[in-house]
C-alpha cells in the first residue's frame, strides 16, 4: 500500500526533532486565535508567518497546518460560551450551541463540538490522504490554458459565492489583480506602476497585503467595538458529557457534515462558511424535529462543526496538487510555500514527499492533540476567554507591525501594511469582501504568466479557451457563478410567481 | 651619503612592494550577518538546484559561520533577482547565481542589467544540455522524430524552456535547428519561470520538446516518464545519462554547454571578492560538492573572478554573433 508507506514517512517526519512540539504550538495558538472574535485561521496564519522565516520549512508548515485546524476548533468555544462566533465558519455553531449553553448544558455543547470537529477532521483527512496522489495525475492535464481558466474560476467563484454583493466581490478581486501588476514584469523585465520608487520594484509583498488587510483592519474594528459592545460573561461549563440519546441523534449528522464539508471545501471560493451553512440547512431539512433547531438541537451543532473541519482537508487538495488556493487560509499557506521556495503543483508530492506527508500526518496528530486540548483542558480556554479584548487588540497590532518589519527589515513595508489596513477597514465597513482581493494579489502574476504562455503555445489563438474541454468546463462554471443566482431567482419567480405580488 | 640614498631607495622599494603586495593579495573582508542567496528563477530548475546546493555545502562544510538563506525571485530571465541584489551595492552578504542569460538579456535589450553592473565572483559548473521529449507524444518521442519534425513540420513543434526568450536554452534549441538547416523563428515556443515548470508542462504534454539542463530531468528520464533524446555534449556523460546519445553520434554537428556561477551585487571591494573567491574555490574541492555535482549532472569547472570576467567578455562577443546568425538579434 503506497498510502501507508507515505503516511509512515509522514509520521516519522512529525516525530523528528521539534516537529511534534510545533504541532502542539500550532494547535494551541490556533485554538486561541479561533476563539478571538473576528479573527479566523487566515489572520492567525498571517500573523505568525513572519516568525517562521528562519524555521525549517516542514516545521513551519506543520505549525501553520496546526493553526488552521486549531482555529476551526477554537471558533466553536466562543460561539457556545459567549454567543460570539470566532470566525465566519463558526456562525452556525452559535445558533444551537449558545441556546444549549443557556439551558445550563454548555458542557454538552462543547463536548459535541470537540467530538464533531474531531470526527469531521479525521474523515476529511482520510479523504485527503486517499485522493491527493490520484489527483496529482489529473493535475498534469492542466496546461497553461487550463491553469489560466482555473485561476479565473477561483477568483470569480470566491468573488460571487462569498456573502454580500457579487459585484462588490468582483471589484475586490479585480483590484487585487491590479495590485499584483506592481513591480518588474516577469516577461519583459520592465518596471510597471512603481512610480520610480525602488521599494516598489520587487512588487508588493504578499504578506504585507495579508497582514494589512486582515490583521490591522480587524484591530481597527475591535477598537471601534469597544465603544459599543457589552461584554457577555462566559457561561459556566458544567458537566462535559452528552446523553446516549443525544449521541444517537447526532452520530449520522457527524458523518453527513464531514461529507458535505469535504466536498464543498474542494471547490475554490466556498470554504468553511459555505460548508457549515450547507450542513446546517441539510440537517434541519431531514430532521424529524426541525422545530428544535435554534433552541439547542444537538445535530445543529454536530453537523456544521464536522463540516467545518472536514472542509480544511478538502481545501488543501487544490492547494497542494494544483497550486491554486480556494480559501483565504490556503491562499496564505500557498504564499508561505512560495516564500520557502517550494513550488506547489503536480510535482510537489514527488519532489517534497517528506514535506507534504509530514504536513498531512501532522494534521492527524494535531487532531488528537486538539481533542485533548478541547475536552480535558477546556477550563484553560474559559479562563483565556476572560482576557479583555482591549489587551488582545494591542497584542495583535504589536505582532502585526513587528511582523511586517521583520519581513525584510524595511520600514516601507510597515507603511504599506498600514495603508492596506486602512483600505481593509474601509472595504469591510462598506461590505466589500477582502478575500477576493487577496486571491487576486496571490494569483495575479501566475494568471498573467499562464495567459501569455497559453497564447504563445497556441500562436495567439484565443479559441483554445473555448475548445479545450477542461477550459470550456471551467469557463462554463465561472459564467454560472456570475449569472447562476440571477437565473435561478428568475426561474423561481416565473414558476412560483413574484413573492412581492 | 650614497649609502643613505641606497637605504632610502631600499625603504621606498619595500613600501612600494608592500603596497603592491597588498593590492594583489587584498586582505579578505568577512561578511557580517545572514548571507542571502537570491535565486534568479523559480523553484525546481537548474539555478534553483545550484543555489540550494551552494547553500547546503557552504553550511555543512562550515565554509561560512553565518546563517545562509535562499529565496527564489523568478522573472525577466534573472533580471528581477539581479536588480534585487543590486539595490544593495557593496553588500557582500547578497549573492545570486548567473548563467548565459545574463549576457543574452543585455544583448537583446530585454534587461537593463549588464554583467559589469554586478560582481561576478566565480564560475562553478557547466550544464549538460539535454533535449527532452515526452515518450508518449505522437509527434515527437525520440531524437529521430524530433529531427524529422524539425525538417518537415517545424510549425507543429511546441518548444518550452526556462526562463527568458533568446536566452541560452533558446540558443541551445536554435543551434539544433540551425544545424539541420531550419529557421528558429518558425518554431512556436513558450517561456516558463523555471525548469521545474517546463518539466511539468512536458509531462502533461502541453509542450512537446524542451532544451533543458539534464540535472532537472534526470530522475524522470530514469523512470521513463520523460526521454532525454540527445545531448549537446562532446561525449556521453555516463551515470543516469549513459544511454543518451550525443548529437554528434546522431550525425548532427552540435555541442553546447551553458556555464553557471555565482555573483554578488556591484561595487564589491577587492577584499570582499577575495573572501568569496576563496570560499568558492574551497567549495568546489569538497567531497560533498563533488558528490552533489555528480548527482545533479554538473561538470565542475572552477574559474576565479578574473578568469570569469575574461570568459564573460569573450562569451558576450560569441553570443552576439550566434544570436545574429540565428536571427534572434537584428
Amino acid at each position: 500500500m503506497e498510502v501507508l508507506s507515505n503516511l509512515q514517512l509522514g509520521f516519522a517526519e512529525v516525530f523528528t526533532g521539534y516537529n511534534f512540539f510545533f504541532v502542539i504550538m500550532g494547535a494551541f495558538f490556533g485554538t486561541w486565535i479561533g476563539m478571538l472574535p473576528g479573527i479566523g485561521p487566515a489572520t492567525g496564519i498571517a500573523l505568525l508567518l513572519p516568525f517562521t522565516y528562519d524555521m525549517d520549512t516542514t516545521s513551519a508548515l506543520i505549525m501553520l497546518g496546526g493553526i488552521y485546524f486549531g482555529a476551526m476548533y477554537g471558533g466553536a468555544i466562543s460561539s457556545v460560551l459567549i454567543n460570539t462566533p470566532g470566525d465566519a465558519s463558526a456562525v452556525m455553531t452559535a445558533i444551537d450551541g449558545n441556546p444549549l449553553a443557556r439551558k445550563g448544558r454548555a458542557g454538552a455543547a462543547l463536548f459535541i463540538c470537540a467530538s464533531a470537529s474531531f470526527v469531521g477532521g479525521m474523515l476529511g483527512l482520510i479523504g485527503l490522504t486517499l485522493m491527493a496522489v490520484p489527483l496529482t495525475e489529473f493535475a498534469l492535464l492542466f496546461g497553461p490554458a487550463e491553469y489560466f481558466m482555473m485561476m479565473v474560476f477561483a477568483i470569480v467563484a470566491t468573488s460571487t459565492l462569498i456573502e454580500g454583493s457579487p459585484a462588490k466581490g468582483i471589484l475586490s478581486g479585480v483590484f487585487g489583480l491590479m495590485i499584483s501588476t506592481i513591480g518588474i514584469d516577469l516577461q519583459s523585465s520592465s518596471a510597471r506602476f512603481t512610480f520610480g520608487q525602488p521599494d516598489l520594484m520587487d512588487g508588493i509583498n504578499l504578506l504585507v497585503v495579508i497582514i494589512g488587510l486582515f490583521c490591522i483592519s480587524e484591530a481597527f474594528i475591535n477598537i471601534e467595538r469597544f465603544t459599543t459592545k457589552t461584554d457577555q460573561a462566559p457561561m459556566p461549563v458544567g458537566k462535559l458529557w452528552i446523553t446516549k440519546a443525544e449521541w444517537l441523534r447526532s452520530r449520522w449528522a457527524l458523518i453527513r457534515g464531514a461529507g458535505i464539508g469535504f466536498i464543498v471545501g474542494l471547490f475554490p471560493g466556498a470554504g468553511g462558511a459555505v460548508a457549515t451553512a450547507f450542513a446546517y440547512a441539510m440537517e434541519k431539512r431531514i430532521s424529524p424535529h426541525p422545530e428544535e433547531f435554534g433552541k439547542g438541537a444537538i445535530e445543529g451543532i454536530a453537523a456544521p462543526e464536522s463540516a467545518n473541519n472536514a472542509s480544511v482537508s478538502g481545501a488543501l487538495i487544490p492547494m497542494l496538487t494544483l497550486g491554486i488556493p480556494g480559501s483565504a487560509s490556503t491562499a496564505i499557506m500557498l504564499g508561505a510555500l512560495m516564500i520557502y521556495g517550494i513550488e506547489p503543483g503536480p510535482q510537489l508530492f514527488q519532489e517534497h514527499p517528506k514535506l507534504v506527508w509530514g504536513l498531512i500526518s501532522s494534521l492527524f496528530v494535531g487532531n488528537f492533540v486538539l481533542l485533548i486540548l478541547n475536552i480535558p483542558l477546556i477550563g484553560l480556554w474559559v479562563r483565556l476567554l476572560k482576557i479583555p479584548t482591549e489587551i488582545l487588540t494591542v497584542i495583535i497590532l504589536l505582532l502585526a507591525l513587528t511582523g511586517s518589519y521583520a519581513l525584510q527589515n524595511s520600514l516601507a513595508d510597515v507603511g504599506l501594511v498600514l495603508v492596506f489596513g486602512v483600505l481593509g477597514y474601509a472595504m469591510r465597513k462598506n461590505d466589500f469582501p477582502t478575500v477576493p482581493m487577496l486571491l487576486g494579489v496571490i494569483l495575479g502574476s501566475m494568471l498573467e504568466q499562464s495567459l501569455r504562455q497559453a497564447l504563445m503555445l497556441s500562436v495567439n489563438d484565443w479559441t483554445i479557451f473555448f475548445t479545450r474541454p477542461l477550459c470550456a468546463g471551467l469557463l462554463g462554471l465561472s459564467v454560472l457563478c456570475i449569472f447562476g443566482p440571477t437565473i435561478i431567482a428568475k426561474l423561481r419567480r416565473s414558476v412560483v410567481g413574484d413573492p412581492k405580488v | 651619503m650614497f649609502s643613505n640614498m641606497l637605504r632610502t631607495c631600499f625603504a621606498g622599494l619595500l613600501v612600494i612592494t608592500g603596497i603592491t603586495a597588498l593590492q594583489i593579495d587584498a586582505v579578505a573582508e568577512e561578511p557580517k550577518g545572514t548571507i542571502k542567496i537570491i535565486i534568479p528563477a523559480g523553484p525546481g530548475g537548474a539555478n534553483d538546484l545550484l543555489a540550494r546546493g551552494i547553500k547546503d555545502v557552504l553550511v555543512s562544510e562550515k565554509l561560512v559561520p553565518n546563517t545562509v538563506t535562499v529565496k527564489n525571485r523568478p522573472g525577466g530571465g534573472g533580471a528581477v533577482a539581479w536588480a534585487a541584489i543590486n539595490r544593495h551595492k557593496g553588500d557582500m552578504t547578497y549573492l545570486s547565481t548567473f548563467m548565459p542569460g545574463i549576457l543574452t538579456n543585455d544583448l537583446l535589450g530585454a534587461s537593463p542589467i549588464k554583467y559589469t553592473d554586478m560582481t561576478p565572483i566565480a564560475t562553478l559548473v557547466f550544464d549538460n544540455a539535454c533535449y527532452a521529449v515526452n515518450p508518449k507524444d505522437p509527434l515527437i518521442n525520440s531524437a529521430k522524430s524530433l529531427l524529422k519534425a524539425l525538417k518537415n513540420t517545424p510549425e507543429k513543434i511546441r518548444l518550452g524552456f526556462a526562463n527568458a526568450a533568446g536566452n541560452h536554452w533558446h540558443v541551445a534549441f536554435a543551434s539544433l535547428a540551425d544545424a539541420v538547416g531550419v529557421d528558429i523563428r518558425k518554431i512556436p515556443y513558450t517561456v516558463f519561470g523555471s525548469g521545474g515548470k517546463v518539466r511539468t508542462a512536458l509531462l502533461g504534454g502541453h509542450i512537446n520538446v524542451s532544451s533543458i539542463a539534464f540535472g532537472v530531468v534526470s530522475k524522470f528520464h530514469e523512470a521513463g516518464k520523460l526521454l532525454c533524446s540527445a545531448m549537446a555534449t562532446e561525449k556521453r556523460i555516463g551515470g543516469r545519462g549513459a544511454n543518451v546519445p550525443t548529437w554528434k553520434e546522431l550525425g548532427v554537428n552540435l555541442t553546447y554547454a551553458p556555464w553557471r556561477g555565482v555573483l554578488g551585487p556591484g561595487n564589491l571591494t577587492a577584499g570582499q571578492i577575495k573572501y568569496w573567491e576563496d570560499r568558492f574555490r574551497q567549495l568546489t574541492t569538497k567531497p560533498a560538492w563533488i558528490k552533489l555535482a555528480k548527482r545533479k549532472s554538473w561538470n565542475i569547472n572552477f574559474l576565479g573572478h578574473k578568469e570569469t570576467m575574461a570568459m564573460l567578455k569573450s562569451e558576450r562577443e560569441l553570443y552576439k554573433t550566434t544570436l545574429k546568425k540565428l536571427g534572434l538579434l537584428k
